[in-house]
């Protein structure tokens, strides 16, 4: 078995029904590549034309790619409606992003009335703290010039010992959170109210 | 030629081997229509920027392989499957041997189905054999060997036919 030339496969096996002289002549004189010639001759006579289902698919296809161009003009069309409401609705969006910048920025600028209201707050809660602090004082290291500053400094000793004994007695039991309570401020103006004791004691 | 004209006639010289090309790849027969119609889709909306220094047919038919390659990858296999009616129909594309001189169809069932599409390729399709080497995946040595053999193989049959014709 002899095999065809390498040089003329290409042209050989194109299967182009043009022949140039070159191959003309070569085959005139190599048995083996005009054989191989010869039988792909036949086998492109032998070949069928398009059946009827590949005709059809065929008519199927190109029905695909007409209504497939329809599809894109409408498309095409379609998309440049909605870009333009697209660009509509950024436009609002956009507006409205604004008008929230530039209220908040008129909110910013106003001045605020409501500024004044924690610092009185803040005055009246610790106003008692300041009221309470001159009698401990008086009580403590005062100078007591005044007769009756100093009787009812006396009093108010006196009373606040026998208080103390009598809380004691009383309620020995009692913690010392509660101890505690009475020695504070509020109680010593509670039970010892000059004026008064320096009227009982004379 | 007006570019629908000349689409359909492309279109009539082509479906038949892309349709044997994409069974070839592993399509299942009953997906071809449907993967051949999207081909011919794409190729079309495509058919202004082809470039006409390549070939029309194999620009055509990269395509076809790369849409199979894509609904390989949906359908996450790759497995190749190649069906077992693929010769059997390839083979019905040609007369019966009461109608010619030889038995072609005969002797082209003793080729592979590689050997059936190198030649549809090749010889029917005309394609180069660069192009044909890529969309096999084989080398252009390996399309030109694979050729020369499928050659021998088709004379000596011939060979033998008429031998025994003349007997």
């Amino acid at each position: 078995m002899t095999r065809i030339c390498e040089k003329f496969i290409e042209e050989i096996t194109s299967g182009s029904d043009t022949v140039s002289a070159e191959l003309t002549q070569h085959l005139a004189s190599c048995s083996a590549c005009h054989e191989a010639f010869e039988s792909l001759r036949q086998l492109k006579d032998a070949r069928k034309s398009l059946t009827g289902k590949e005709a059809a698919a065929i008519a199927g296809i190109l029905k695909a790619i007409s209504a497939g161009t329809v599809a894109s003009t409408v498309t095409a069309s379609s998309h440049t409606a909605s870009s333009s409401s697209l660009a509509v609705k950024s436009l609002v969006v956009a507006a409205c992003v604004l008008s929230i910048v530039v209220a908040m920025f008129v909110h910013d600028c106003a001045p605020a009335p409501k500024t004044d209201v924690p610092v009185s707050v803040a005055e009246n809660a610790t106003a008692p703290q300041i009221a309470t602090e001159p009698i401990v004082r008086i009580d403590e290291t005062g100078d007591l010039t005044d007769n009756e500053k100093v009787a009812s400094a006396a009093v108010n000793v006196i009373d606040s010992d026998q208080q103390s004994e009598d809380a004691e007695n009383a309620s020995a039991s009692l913690d010392v959170g509660v101890q505690e309570g009475n020695k504070t401020g509020e109680a010593q103006t509670i039970f010892v109210p000059p004026d008064q004791e320096n009227i009982e004691s004379r | 030629m007006n570019k629908d004209k000349e689409f359909s006639q492309l279109l009539e010289e082509t479906y038949r081997a892309l349709s044997f090309f994409l069974r070839y790849l592993g399509l299942p027969e009953a997906d071809v229509d449907d993967m051949a119609q999207e081909v011919y889709l794409k190729a079309y909306n495509a058919f202004d920027r082809y470039e006409s220094g390549r070939s029309f047919k194999a620009w055509l038919f990269s395509i076809a392989k790369n849409t199979f390659i894509d609904w390989t990858r949906k359908q996450k296999t790759h497995r190749r499957f190649l069906e077992m009616n693929f010769s059997k129909d390839f083979c019905d594309t040609f007369e019966d041997s009461s109608n010619t001189r030889t038995q072609v169809k005969a002797m082209l069932e003793k080729l592979s189905a590689e050997e059936q599409i190198l030649i549809e390729l090749r010889f029917f399709q005309d394609l180069p054999f660069n192009e044909v080497a890529e969309l096999a995946g084989l080398t252009v040595g390996a399309v030109k060997m694979r050729m020369m053999r499928i050659l021998d193989k088709i004379k000596t049959d011939l060979k033998r036919e008429s031998y025994d014709q003349n007997l």
